[in-house]
């Protein structure tokens, strides 16, 4: 009875103690602290399930006008790693400030991307959108993975495989991207959007691009709308004899609509720009985002 | 008294198991490569492809990676960019390769091949992923080819990657009690 009465006791010890030990062993999982989706998508991609990766903006968010919550400050003091995807995106660089007020290091994911200058205002601005191109979505993933193989050295050959799995998938993004641009006869390649988010990836796959606000939708130098911006998109979408022009998911899409009527020109669709979809959606990832976009253009301009 | 002792009993034994575990752990063998018989002979490596290189965009490190890695149980032996299109490249002293060797299996003398993988990766520039393009691999003991075989693009035409298996037989020591030939 004696023995019986301590191996009950012994398992119940145990059974009690493991799944503490399990929780213990989550709760100890670094934390990544990421400005964007985009970035927090790329960081995902490389962490797999040993890190957890958080995105202060939410899906469909704009990192122009976001404003920052004190939510998000605590959340980065809790960061053993902060990135940002840099070159103003975040407006008035809250993902910076963030980082600087909590004295954490602020990786900026665009390093070493050569950059699409912008002159407004006889000032040059790079355009921070640089993700559109697979290409570019590679720099994101070495200089993530570059960081993140900095907080957890030992586990660098597992960050360093996912990293080369997810470049692959890259590389066949950027191919199937030219096969299906390709349908659109290259004179017809005009891109007409919100805002200039879509530069480097007019660049890279043949598009001429317009929009009736600026590089921002906040109130940076050369950001926002004039009617001088407006008249000329007008302008080329009738001098072109464009077929559709677009809506952007993270921007009010009264705009566009309203220039679409003004235009007698149709709208293709919202496509994902600043921030990707909500979970469960076709662009809750970045190479969702992108395929879903490219549908949507090829589908409406060829 | 008795819950102490219950306590102490279990904390003995949830520390003699932890214990256990991580002896367990820290002597587990290596995850090295060992060889066990080493073939003998001079090993050469010809590879040749089809469509010049460039350096691959999508590496992950630029610096390092090159359009085309060869790697040898999972350590890189060959990488390169300069690459002359149809012409083959010579690649030697990679490593000891592994030769087969006699395994007893239900009593009887059985020969288990010496398999030696090789893993290559071409990254194609964008011009030329338009046609199909490929690489051949000619791994030579002694001057006689042991394999020779051509990998070809994926589906995309991106990329080509694939597996080179040369498998070594045997290296048999004569002797009266078993009746194997000699390789």
């Amino acid at each position: 009875m004696k023995i019986s009465s301590l191996l009950l006791f012994v398992l119940s010890f145990g059974s009690i103690t493991a799944p503490l030990s399990n929780l213990s062993a989550q709760e100890t999982k670094k934390l990544i602290v990421c400005s964007t989706t985009q970035t927090a998508d790329f960081a995902r991609n490389i962490v797999g399930d040993d890190m957890v990766v958080k995105s202060i903006l939410p899906e469909g968010a704009d990192p122009h006008t976001y404003e920052v919550r004190p939510g998000d400050a605590r959340l980065v003091a809790s960061a053993d790693l902060c990135i940002e995807n840099g070159w103003h995106l975040e407006g008035k660089d809250w993902m910076k400030q963030l980082c600087l007020d909590s004295g954490k290091k602020c990786v900026t994911a665009v390093t070493g991307i050569e950059p699409l200058k912008l002159v407004e205002e006889g000032t040059t601005v790079y355009d921070p959108h640089a993700w559109f191109t697979p290409k570019n979505g590679a720099t994101y993933v070495r200089n993530i993975t570059n960081a993140i193989v900095d907080i957890d050295p030992a586990n660098q050959e597992k960050y360093e495989s996912r990293a080369r799995l997810y470049l692959i998938q890259l590389r066949d993004l950027d191919t199937w991207i030219r096969q299906e641009v390709n349908n659109i006869p290259a004179n017809k390649r005009i891109l007409i959007t919100n805002h200039d988010a879509f530069g480097y990836f007019c660049q890279e796959y043949g598009f001429q691009s317009a929009s009736p606000v600026g590089w921002s939708t906040g109130d940076e130098i050369g950001a926002g709308m004039s009617n001088a911006k407006r008249k000329e998109v007008i302008d080329s979408i009738k001098a072109y004899n464009v077929k559709a022009i677009f809506m952007e998911t993270s921007v009010n899409p009264k705009t566009m609509q309203e220039l679409a009527t003004e235009a007698g020109v149709k709208v293709g669709g919202s496509l994902y720009s600043d921030s990707m979809g909500a979970p469960g959606s076709a662009g809750e990832s970045y190479i969702g985002m992108m395929r879903e976009n490219v549908i949507k253009i090829v589908t409406s301009l060829k | 008294m008795r819950p102490l002792l219950a306590l102490i009993t279990s904390i003995l034994s949830i520390g003699l198991v932890y214990g256990y575990l991580e002896f367990a752990k820290r002597n587990r063998p290596s995850a090295g490569i060992e060889v066990d018989y080493a073939a003998k002979g001079e090993f050469k490596i010809d590879l040749t492809v089809t469509c010049p290189l460039e350096p691959d965009p999508f590496a992950l490190d630029l610096e390092e990676d090159k359009a085309l890695t060869l790697s040898f149980e999972g350590r890189e032996i060959f990488k390169g960019t300069d690459l002359p299109q149809g012409e083959p490249v010579n690649i030697e002293n990679f490593g000891q390769l592994q030769a087969g060797r006699i395994v007893t299996m239900n009593g009887k003398q059985v020969e288990q091949v010496g398999k030696n993988e090789f893993f290559v990766k071409v990254a194609i520039p964008f011009a030329y992923q338009n046609k199909a393009q490929a690489v051949r691999i000619r791994i030579t003991q002694d001057g006689l080819t042991l394999v020779e075989k051509t990998l070809w693009s994926n589906a995309q035409g991106t990329a080509i990657e694939g597996i080179v298996i040369a498998e070594l037989p045997a290296i048999v020591t004569p002797s009266p009690s078993n009746n194997l030939h000699e390789y």
